[in-house]
């Protein structure tokens, strides 16, 4: 009898997985799916893929050709687990000088600012808010404690007190645009803080009770009532946000007043039911606060020690690197779908792909103190994170929730354009709002307000490209036509594209010696694709470049730049 | 079953990807017709003029008398026997026996991002359903698609101007639907348009397509395992492609500036130019929303006569409007077109805030029509003489006019049946072509047939 080949590949990755030295759990369920499931397995990919994936993903950046070059030529086994730690920052040692090159940081920092919409509402407070995180991220804050600390925070203003800004954030004015709707202000605050840090979206329940509208979306949901988004909200109704000294919009963040009241009036919501209990309650367990505890403080334990917690981190920075959450849609939880042992009813299903991947991953996370880069190198270092994302044969739709293949995925609007300066060797530099300071990459700045300014062509590029703004438009990964023509037509590409002085092509092509043609047809190819020329790839650009050498040079970075695997990855 | 349906999604755009500048291709069976109505079919293409902010409808197409209306707003009976400000829309007063004003529309909200997703949509925001709920445009380009000719280069919908914010909410798209559905996104503030190729860099550009055709192996490799998204991204290439070699092009996208001062030489009149230009060169262009901003008046509304926020966008608009239906009639265009004219609601009637201003207001509001067998020059409905409340609706439904009763008309005339559904949404809900539930009420929305007869 024969035995497909597909069923083969992923035995062996299944047994490499258990006999590792130390077994990786990811993998253990993973290819234990897929065997089971009988579903065809991509190959693993190749140095090439691997690298140019993990360096998008864990820095936001491409790798530049030096060290492409290196890491394909070495013959080390342990090479990828090297380029793996290479990506994390040392941790900053006592009396030394940090490290000032920190893509991981950029990276990470610009996903934070984004997650929490750190945006131009909070004025001076977006650099503080993002220097906040990046301080956390370099010193490797346990991110329970990172979070403990946004939501009980106190400051007198938050252009000083960077975490305060998360809280802040979510301040809602009353029509007016003066006074301060402190009971809307905390159920954003609620609202908020139980979609990023649970999962869970409480959108819904936050104007009516979930029976009559969520029955078909979502069954946890469809049973919770909009009190209970009250008693949550009420955790933040001691707390004074306001703007203050005058100065529109820093903001001062204190526990001063005297608590959730019902009878004032929603200016974003139908009104409240006078009549209901909203003594503060944890909505996934009904715990209170303790005697005399404070509300922020009693929330910030309870949020963080329940084990949904830890899911929900883990499952939101999977998606991030995986393409797509164990839970598809990071804050679209079913808290009713989510134990094998206790299951939905029909037609109900489970809702994770993988529920005993994500509740390992989740107690790895919490074993080893909430550690990003635990958390991070765990999922990179899998084996379900170094396939290929070439489909096997046989493959179907259907098969993406087994993770057996790479989700291919656009670049993100900042790795794009960081890439494309990347390619062209164009120097970008983009001022910091509110500071003398200046980015050197999308990835550094601080929000899309510093490239406007700065670039406005390059920012009209992001914004077709679904650049996050931090308000009423989310990050988007989607194709559109203005995309394609951008890139095929736009100036900001025709500049770029040319040997201009100080970019690629101007050093490549007028270095002393000259290298030959193949040598800089090597270099592209390095520098955008990650990976080297195929022979006729190579004879064709060589080609290219015999007659009018600089301006073939520059129709093989348009050739590049306007490959689908350089704008996919 | 799972309520997320992704399996279907993927199915359905993968059915769809190539089939943007192929035209013919088959589309699932997912959409359902109600019950037989007869759509009427009198448009090709559709103009929406999107007045971003809530335009002042005393001051303007239901024109009410105050001590604290200007004089120079200059109003006088027109020759069609009604009260208009000729003073603040000087050449549009010339232009409304093309035009059929409706006084007795109304508005579901008063929060700007909430009013343009209505407008934009039809439907009523959703929370669970916002992310899959189709724009208006997008069901259009959707219904467009099987009626695809060959020739066609120009994608079904087109979105000008409108810049996403915090206040106005970001410009509504395909939702659900295949991503061909959503919209070309235009900014003519930025002149420079990527689709237009100057005439000189044609060859240098010929040549880089054709050696992307022939180098780029990752297209090469592509078929239906690949990822949706990179299919997805080649053929928009290749329809953006079309759309910048069509000959066409450049009459459509690029104007002289002896077109624009026609049009006021404001980005709004670029984009009614332009809009006109797709109209002109039928080249598959179904639904043009143009949005001009600056509509919400909330101080200063008159200012120092005409200095006032109010002035400046009524001259931009009264330009680049009384432009389009003036180039539409001479070009014979009219009589295919459907050109609609609205705010996302109107503003409070009477006396001025301590601001100068007005605020927003959802009962009264006008909504303009013209083109598609639409009788120019007449009235519908009446408000009571502050203009704060309908006191005849003008049409058979009697009820106000609203949102939903404009896209009724917009399918209708478009020849689409306003009673289908897509059945196989994320959410597992049904989503209605026009929903009658609109807040807590059911209603019978229906097309404001009375503008044909």
């Amino acid at each position: 009898m024969r035995v497909p080949l597909f069923s083969l590949l992923a035995a062996a990755l299944l047994a490499a997985a258990l006999h590792a030295e130390e077994p990786n759990l990811i993998d253990r369920h993973i290819f234990g799916k897929i065997q089971a499931g009988r579903v065809p397995v991509a190959a693993p990919a190749s140095d090439s893929e691997f690298l140019r994936r993990v360096y998008l993903d864990v820095t936001g950046r491409l790798p530049d050709p030096a060290v492409t070059r290196k890491f394909l030529a070495d013959s080390d086994p342990q090479k990828r687990t090297k380029i793996i730690d290479s990506l994390f920052p040392v941790l900053p040692i006592s009396g030394m000088r940090s490290v000032s090159e920190a893509p991981f940081l950029d990276r990470w920092t610009y996903f934070f600012d984004d997650l929490f919409r750190n945006g131009q509402l909070l004025q001076e407070g977006i650099n503080t808010f993002h220097d906040h995180i990046y301080k956390s991220l370099t010193l490797n804050i346990p991110y329970d404690e990172f979070v403990r600390d946004l939501i009980t925070v106190n400051a007198v203003s938050t252009w000083a007190t960077g975490s305060a800004n998360f809280i802040a954030r979510s301040h809602v004015f009353e029509g007016d645009g003066y006074q301060m709707n402190h009971e809307d202000t905390a159920d954003e605050i609620a609202i908020n803080s139980t979609k990023l840090f649970l999962g869970v979206n409480l959108e819904c329940i936050s104007c009516h009770d979930g029976a009559n509208h969520l029955e078909k979306v979502n069954l946890w949901l469809s049973s919770r009532k909009r009190a209970e988004m009250w008693r949550q909200a009420s955790y933040f109704g001691k707390t004074f946000i306001d703007p203050s000294y005058g100065r529109f919009p820093h903001f001062q963040v204190r526990d001063s007043r005297k608590g959730y009241d019902l009878s004032t009036r929603s200016s974003l919501r139908p009104p409240r039911n006078k009549k209901a209990d909203v003594t503060p309650t944890f909505l996934l367990t009904g715990e209170r606060p303790l005697p005399g505890e404070n509300y922020r403080q009693a929330y910030a334990r309870q949020l963080t020690s329940h084990p949904q917690f830890a899911r929900a981190a883990v499952n939101l920075f999977w998606a991030e690197l995986m393409g797509q959450g164990i839970v598809d849609g990071p804050f679209d939880f079913d808290l009713a779908r989510q134990d094998p042992k206790n299951p939905p009813p029909a037609p109900w299903t489970i809702q994770p792909s993988h529920p005993e991947l994500l509740d390992e991953l989740a107690a790895d996370f919490r074993n080893h103190g909430y550690d990003l880069r635990h958390l991070f190198k765990r999922i990179v270092s899998s084996r379900a994170y170094q396939l290929s994302g070439k489909a096997p044969a046989g493959w179907k739709s259907t098969y993406d929730s087994y993770f057996a293949r790479r989700m291919t995925r656009r670049l993100s609007a900042e790795q794009a354009w960081d890439a494309v300066a990347h390619v062209a060797g164009h120097t970008q530099s983009y001022k910091i709002t509110y500071a003398d300071k200046r980015a050197a990459t999308v990835m550094q700045t601080r929000s899309p307000q510093d490239v406007e300014k700065s670039d406005k062509p390059t920012f009209t590029a992001l914004q077709a490209f679904g650049q996050c703004d931090r308000y009423a438009i989310e990050a988007s990964r989607k194709p559109t036509m203005v995309q394609s023509a951008i890139l095929m037509n736009d100036r900001v590409i025709r500049e770029r594209v040319k040997v201009a002085k100080g970019s690629r092509l101007e050093t490549l092509l007028r270095a002393d010696p000259a290298p030959s043609n193949a040598a800089v047809v090597e270099e592209l190819y390095l520098t955008a694709l990650s990976r080297l020329p195929t022979r006729e790839e190579s004879e064709t650009g060589v080609e290219l470049l015999r007659e009018y050498r600089e301006q073939g040079a520059e129709d093989l970075v348009w050739v590049l730049l306007n490959r689908l695997d350089f704008l996919f990855y | 079953m799972t309520p997320f349906h992704r399996r279907h999604l993927l199915r359905l755009g993968a059915l769809t990807v190539s089939g943007f500048e192929l035209a013919q291709f088959l589309r699932p069976s997912n959409v359902h017709a109600q019950s037989k109505v007869t759509p009427r079919g009198s448009a090709k293409s559709v103009i929406f003029l999107n007045l971003q902010g809530g335009p002042s409808q005393m001051d303007m197409f239901d024109v009410k008398m105050g001590k604290w209306a200007p004089e120079n707003r200059d109003v006088r009976s027109t020759p069609q026997g009604y009260q208009f400000p000729y003073g603040l829309l000087p050449k549009l007063a010339d232009r409304l026996g093309d035009l059929a004003v409706v006084r007795s529309a109304s508005a579901w909200e008063t929060v700007h991002s909430r009013g343009q997703y209505y407008l934009q949509t039809g439907h009523a925001v959703s929370p669970a359903r916002i992310k899959e709920a189709p724009a208006l445009g997008s069901v259009i380009a959707y219904e467009a698609f099987q009626h695809r000719r060959s020739t066609d280069f120009l994608p079904p919908f087109v979105a000008m101007n409108y810049e996403p914010s915090t206040m106005y909410g970001p410009l509504q798209s395909e939702g659900c639907l295949p991503a061909d559905c959503s919209p070309l996104i235009l900014d003519l503030k930025d002149r420079n348009l990527p689709f237009v190729l100057d005439a000189k860099d044609r060859p240098r550009f010929d040549r880089r397509w054709e050696l992307l055709k022939k180098m780029d192996t990752s297209r090469h490799a592509l078929d239906d395992s690949s990822p949706q998204g990179m299919r997805q991204f080649d053929s928009f290439g290749r329809a953006v492609h079309k759309m910048m070699t069509n000959p066409a092009i450049s009459t459509v996208l690029q104007t002289t500036p002896e077109e624009r001062a026609a049009y006021g030489s404001t980005p709004f009149g670029d984009a009614c130019l332009i809009a006109r230009n797709m109209v002109a060169a039928d080249g598959g262009a179904k639904f043009l929303l143009v949005t001009q901003p600056g509509w919400d008046h909330h101080g200063n509304i008159y200012g120092k006569l005409g200095k006032g926020g109010l002035y400046k966008t009524c001259a931009d608009l009264d330009a680049a409007f009384s432009a389009l239906l003036l180039d539409l009639r001479r070009l014979k265009l009219l009589d295919s077109t459907l050109v609609v004219c609205m705010g996302e609601f109107g503003r409070t009637p009477g006396e001025l805030t301590p601001l100068a201003g007005r605020e927003h207001y959802a009962d009264t509001m006008f909504a303009l029509f013209a083109g598609a067998g639409v009788k120019g020059g007449r009235l519908y409905g009446a408000t009571d003489a502050a203009g704060a409340h309908i006191t005849d609706f003008g049409w058979s439904a009697k009820r106000p006019v609203y949102p939903e009763d404009v896209c009724t008309t917009i399918y209708s005339a478009l020849g689409i049946d306003w009673t289908k559904r897509i059945t196989n949404t994320p959410s597992g809900r049904d989503f209605l072509y026009v929903d009658p539930a609109a807040g807590t009420k059911s209603i019978n929305f229906r097309e404001v047939a009375e503008l044909y007869s």
